[in-house]
């Protein structure tokens, strides 16, 4: 990304940036609980701001870090108001789409679209932070250090999130466990 | 956070039932497709210079107020003014898209009013119709001044939309004795037919646009809102993905207006 050169943001350069960083930021709102049916609007506000902000964009910071940034902004504010109209932002209906879809498609499709579901809801019992953590390092691939330089916090405090953001992970795993062991006996093995 | 391994990893402590759970969060990146449709809704929601007030800085306009100024024609004045304030109108929407791009998040406005990319059954308003509700007064204004017979060229039953002759005000129906009154309407019907051919680019339907500005083109051989059509006419080619042709010419609308007020926003389109 060369950096624009006058205050003013000649489009051509912005374009440049928008297919150079899309994906990153796309992905990002994916992880943090954007639903399907909304991210391409939460997408087109991420770029809105960045297309508003570049040109006094300080460009010895790291852009990842500004544009996760943001992304976690719009995620918020989305969760927000999700919380505020009653809405949950798993229960849509998208989500029962591919929950009917899951029903006719093959064992694998309906294994990998359970599984889906059963990360979304984990995803969804963890705060954004703890979420951003989680998603970064354990989806993302990056190490420790890159997640603290994404998202501008100290590397101690991205180990106490992954920490937290596992045990909620790992409790969630476990009451689906629970919840197909009882299925199990009740059903006598036949699901 | 080194000793730390990533749950994906075989050797980490997390069991395979985890792992697999992690495994189907992988791949959701988005479709080529996704980041093109995106791109064009952000394109017309990008906030662009704005042109309000353009009309006042225009050498066509400023010329004839001058004439105005020491001539007998009052009414031309009136005209000159409604081309100004109607020109507020055409380019309003413009102003309303830096507006737009200046709100906090589309989620703590509800009633955001950005084109968006796919809304099946969701209703919301472009940038250009919230600009237009706005600056309703002043359409409707001029509206009420504008004869209501239309002139339809178009008989076919099927559209066409890149060869359909916009139904313009016709110039003809505003023909009247009073030479200030023929040149007021002159302008309304000029200002009309860009207004629309704005509304129809902030909507995204650059055929219409296209067919629009070529009718008006033809319409008004000797144009009182050169500028502004010319202007349009850039942003449409660029929006079309003609990019080069939109920067030469805007390259050429730099050099013929170097002081436009719509300079600033030509510069966007050429700037690549």
């Amino acid at each position: 990304m060369t950096r624009p050169g006058s205050p003013e943001l000649a489009l051509g350069q912005f374009e440049r940036f928008y297919r150079e960083h899309f994906v990153f930021a796309w992905r990002a709102l994916r992880r943090l609980g954007i639903p399907e049916r909304d991210l391409n609007d939460a997408a087109q506000d991420v770029f809105l701001i960045v297309h508003r902000k570049l040109p006094e964009f300080d460009f010895e910071r790291p852009i990842t870090t500004w544009i996760y940034a943001i992304c976690l902004r719009v995620a918020s504010d989305r969760r927000r108001s999700a919380v505020q109209r009653h809405e949950r932002l798993d229960e849509n209906a998208e989500t029962r789409e591919r929950a009917e879809q899951a029903l006719t498609a093959d064992a694998d499709g309906q294994q990998l679209s359970e599984r889906r579901a059963l990360l979304e809801a984990a995803l969804d019992a963890m705060s954004l932070e703890q979420r951003a953590v989680f998603t970064l390092f354990e989806l993302e691939g990056r190490t420790g250090e890159e997640v603290a330089a994404i998202l501008g916090v100290p590397a101690p405090t991205v180990h106490s999130r992954l920490r937290l953001a596992r045990e909620i992970f790992r409790r969630s795993i476990e009451r689906h466990r629970t919840r197909e062991r009882f299925e199990l006996r009740r059903t006598g093995g036949q699901r | 956070m080194n000793h730390l391994k990533p749950w994906l990893d075989e050797t980490s402590d997390a069991d395979e039932f985890e792992r697999s759970i992690l495994r189907a969060g992988l791949g959701v990146d988005p479709t080529q497709s996704t980041q093109e449709q995106i791109w064009s809704s952000l394109v017309s929601a990008l906030p662009v210079a704005p042109l309000v007030g353009l009309a006042a800085a225009s050498p066509a306009i400023g010329a004839k107020s001058a004439a105005v100024g020491v001539g007998k024609a009052g009414t031309v004045l009136l005209a000159v003014a409604k081309g100004f304030v109607v020109g507020l109108a055409v380019y309003g929407a413009t102003a309303g898209m830096s507006e737009l791009a200046h709100r906090p998040s589309s989620s703590s406005v509800p009633t955001v009013a950005v084109p968006r990319v796919t809304h099946p059954g969701r209703a919301t308003a472009t940038g250009a119709e919230r600009s237009t509700a706005n600056l309703a007064p002043v359409i409707e204004d001029a509206r009420a001044k504008t004869p209501t017979t239309l002139q339809s060229t178009t008989s076919t039953p099927t559209r066409q939309p890149l060869k359909r002759e916009p139904e313009l005000p016709s110039v003809a129906s505003f023909a009247d004795p009073e030479q200030p009154s023929r040149q007021t309407s002159l302008l309304d019907a000029e200002t009309h037919a860009l207004r629309r051919a704005h509304d129809e680019l902030r909507s995204g339907m650059l055929a219409d646009a296209r067919a629009t500005l070529e009718a008006s083109q033809r319409r008004f051989a000797a144009p009182e809102l050169l500028q502004e059509r010319e202007a349009l006419m850039i942003e449409l080619l660029y929006r079309s993905g003609r990019m080069t042709e939109a920067a030469q010419r805007a390259q050429v609308f730099l050099s013929r207006f170097p002081d436009s007020p719509h300079a600033q926003q030509v510069r966007l389109f050429a700037g690549r």
